[in-house]
């Protein structure tokens, strides 16, 4: 039955035996209302997609959207009531205001400072003589980011280390901002350049992630001596995956570095004589010589050789034994498991 | 009978009738409710409980002092540990009630408003039943969405975890997206490849659509399936479906841009590196690769040839040592670091000469901050673009601590060491 005017036709027939000599008859005319959500799009958004809209890079940043519905009679269209979940943290606003009518744009400016605030709202629709309500899911992300364009409350231009001059090129990305907050981070510093964690970082070893590439690609390797393989062999990453992947792997470069070289007055060459390319200068693969061959399981990468800086012959290339120790034993990352907390676009949730 | 035309009133009228029949079926619904319903409605909003977001305070953010950091990172871990050890206990309740609420989690999954639809998922996996799987698949394999939810490939990854063995994770196949498809295929390995599973292979070993990295996945994986397809069956054509895949690297999207900043080499030297893995271990492969390497040129040759030298056949050697000094393919890292690896695998004593300086003066050089990795040729920088952060100017601190190397110099000691504990046995 479509929508507006329409009869409703009553007939009383008292003998069941008999139905084809109804008693009493009569009819009534009503309205068929059809309460409906139309559409929904982005109007200042940085992408939508269905009903999912992502806050541009604007500071504060902002999310527009709107929407158009309909109670199947034009006449009552005019009383359509609009409601829209509010983002604790962040400032909704509705045109017109109230949000009533066929045809409304509300708009988040600024971000909010908990990742939990982002994701499924409600977008409501009712009308005063309609006793019913018309409900639709949307979710609200934030831009995964590159440099230069962190808008989460706070952000703010970062002097360098060794630089003088603010700029917005250091500051976090919104995805190390709302990342941060859920058990995907290991509590890993950000920097800029990328994920790094330096053996010759006596005695702190600080982690960092940064620069993350989204999607990581899948790699791959197994040991041909083993049949072990790296953490996460072939998962290709998204967003949140990204970063949980990364912080796990500087965390453990953080943790071996500290076990090897933590009392040892940092990485000492005496201990650690791999030879490297004739013409370098310099040696090792920052495992203690000694403990190469019979201090690591298969399971983390071993043994390895003391003779060789990079035992892994048939690997891509990817660096030193160290390097390869760390892929082999940091913990493995439950792909996926995040991805109800990933409100990054693109990100494991949205790409 | 009296007559309505007022059209407000006659809609309340009708509507009542709607709410009457509605409250009516949840009363008929509520008759039947046992102490398990309404458990079950708990467990379903427990599971549907947001997780905490916690903010790292400024001070801990800043401070140097790591026991205060520690102190702070294990206090956060246990409120992230007692919310989890919630939902988990939430996850078991469900799935120990077993097949009985599968339907009933299904209509859950569908609601259009306030669904636990991921965790709804690991129910499932856990009840772990075939009615369990049958319902993942289902999640997994519905037509792809075209916002690319990860619904489906959450579905997918936990079907693979539970199906009792490969060819039941074949038809994840059937998907239309890539993400399914490719975690299905990194769980295949192994399992026998017959005419359909070779033709759905094919397309895959193609793929050129969506986005490079994922065509790059389902091309690694693809061909990983046909090398470990332990049978003898149908080798030449699982040889010819690798083989097929080299010809057309150079038109992967982005073939030419690096797949990542911390690892060595464009998509297609990478890609190279896995299909060479491939046809290393493809039992039986040699001589239709023998066939296959005569209509070859150029790189999809050079790939071939370094496949058939891992695998033993010392008849490509001249052109092996010929592709290791050809100047076209100087920055090619994957392939040419495989053909120096190679020379120890068909090298003799006649090639030590050839190694050793090869040793000394290939020109490929890798510069690696630990974080980018960047890549030289006599001094200039190739293979940079738009994955790749600015190179460091000369003056950074990053230089003082630089790991340098030449991979295909470091290949060939390998393989004069190789060689030399040949000749000593």
């Amino acid at each position: 039955m479509s929508a507006g005017l329409a009869t409703l036709y009553l007939e009383y027939t008292p003998d069941c035996q008999n139905p084809w000599h109804p008693v009493d008859e009569d009819s009534l005319s009503l309205y068929v209302v059809d309460l409906r959500i139309t559409n929904i799009v982005g109007v200042t958004v940085a992408a939508f997609s269905e009903n999912r809209f992502c806050f541009n890079d604007a500071r504060p940043g902002v999310c527009s959207l709107s929407a158009q519905g309909t109670t199947g009679l034009s006449q009552w269209d005019d009383g359509l009531v609009w409601t829209l979940t509010a983002i604790n943290g962040s400032t909704l606003t509705t045109d017109p205001a109230p949000p009533t009518g066929g045809n409304v744009t509300f708009t988040y400016t600024g971000l909010p400072s908990l990742n939990s605030e982002f994701g499924t709202k409600l977008l409501t629709l009712s009308h005063p003589n309609i006793p019913w309500t018309v409900t639709q899911e949307i979710e609200i992300y934030y831009m995964f980011c590159q440099p230069g364009q962190a808008n989460w409350p706070g952000a703010a231009p970062v002097i360098p280390l060794g630089g003088s001059q603010p700029s917005w090129y250091y500051c976090p990305t919104n995805w190390y901002y709302y990342y941060s907050q859920t058990t995907a981070s290991m509590g890993c510093e950000y920097k800029m350049a990328g994920s790094e964690c330096w053996p010759t970082d006596f005695p702190e070893y600080t982690p960092y992630v940064g620069a993350l590439q989204n999607p990581r690609p899948a790699l791959s390797y197994t040991d041909p001596r083993s049949g072990e393989s790296i953490a996460n062999n072939g998962d290709t990453l998204y967003g949140i995956d990204c970063f949980a992947w990364a912080s796990r792997h500087e965390f453990k470069h953080h943790v071996d570095y500290s076990a090897w070289w933590g009392t040892t007055g940092g990485w000492n060459p005496n201990l650690d004589c791999d030879p490297r390319p004739p013409g370098f200068g310099g040696q090792g693969d920052y495992l203690i010589d000694a403990d190469e061959e019979a201090g690591f399981a298969p399971s983390a990468g071993g043994p390895f050789y003391w003779w060789t800086a990079v035992t892994h012959t048939s690997a891509p290339s990817w660096g030193y034994d160290d390097q390869s120790e760390c892929l082999f034993s940091q913990d493995p990352w439950s792909v996926g498991s995040l991805a109800g907390q990933d409100w990054a676009y693109p990100g494991s949730q949205w790409h | 009978m009296n007559r309505y035309t007022s059209s407000p009133r006659a809609v309340i009228s009708v509507m009542l009738v709607e709410v009457l029949l509605t409250c009516s079926h949840c009363a008929a619904s509520q008759a039947s409710v046992t102490p398990d319903e309404d458990r079950l409605r708990h467990l379903l909003e427990v599971i549907g409980t947001k997780a905490p977001a916690i903010p790292v305070p400024k001070e801990i953010e800043q401070t140097k002092d790591r026991v205060a950091r520690e102190a702070y990172w294990a206090q956060r871990q246990a409120r992230f540990a007692a919310f989890d050890a919630q939902i988990n206990a939430a996850t078991d309740e469900l799935a120990a009630m077993g097949d009985g609420i599968i339907d009933r989690l299904v209509r859950e999954y569908h609601k259009p408003v306030g669904a636990p639809r991921h965790q709804i998922i690991v129910v499932l996996a856990k009840i772990g039943t075939p009615r369990a799987r049958e319902r993942l698949l289902d999640i997994a394999i519905a037509k792809h969405d075209p916002k690319r939810t990860s619904r489906a490939s959450w579905a997918a990854r936990n079907l693979v975890k539970i199906s009792p063995n490969k060819e039941q994770i074949i038809p994840l196949l059937k998907s239309d997206d890539p993400d399914v498809i490719s975690i299905a295929l990194q769980h295949l390995p192994g399992v026998p490849v017959d005419e359909t599973l070779l033709g759905q292979l094919r397309g895959f070993l193609q793929s050129t659509e969506y986005h490079p990295v994922v065509n790059f996945a389902l091309r690694m994986h693809a061909a990983s399936v046909l090398a470990r397809d332990g049978s003898s069956t149908l080798t030449a054509e699982r040889v010819g479906a690798i083989v097929d895949s080299i010809r057309t690297v150079e038109n992967m999207p982005e073939a030419h841009e690096r797949l990542q900043p911390d690892a060595a080499g464009t998509l297609a030297d990478l890609m190279y590196h896995y299909l060479i893995d491939a046809l290393t271990k493809t039992e039986g492969a040699t001589p239709f690769l023998r066939d296959a390497v005569q209509d070859l040129l150029a790189e999809p040759r050079a790939v071939v040839v370094v496949a058939l030298a891992l695998r033993g056949d010392s008849q490509v050697k001249h052109e092996l040592r010929q592709l290791l000094r050809e100047p076209r393919m100087v920055a090619r890292i994957t392939i040419r670091g495989h053909a120096a690896r190679a020379m120890g695998v068909i090298g003799t004593k006649d090639d030590i000469d050839f190694l050793e300086q090869l040793s000394q003066d290939d020109p490929l050089e890798v510069i690696n901050f630990r974080g980018p990795v960047f890549e030289m040729v006599n001094g200039q920088y190739v293979n940079t673009g738009p994955r790749m952060p600015p190179i460091k100017p000369k003056e950074d601190p990053a230089w003082a601590t630089v790991r340098r190397s030449y991979p295909v110099r470091d290949q060939a000691r390998e393989a004069i060491r190789a060689i030399q504990k040949r000749l000593d046995n």
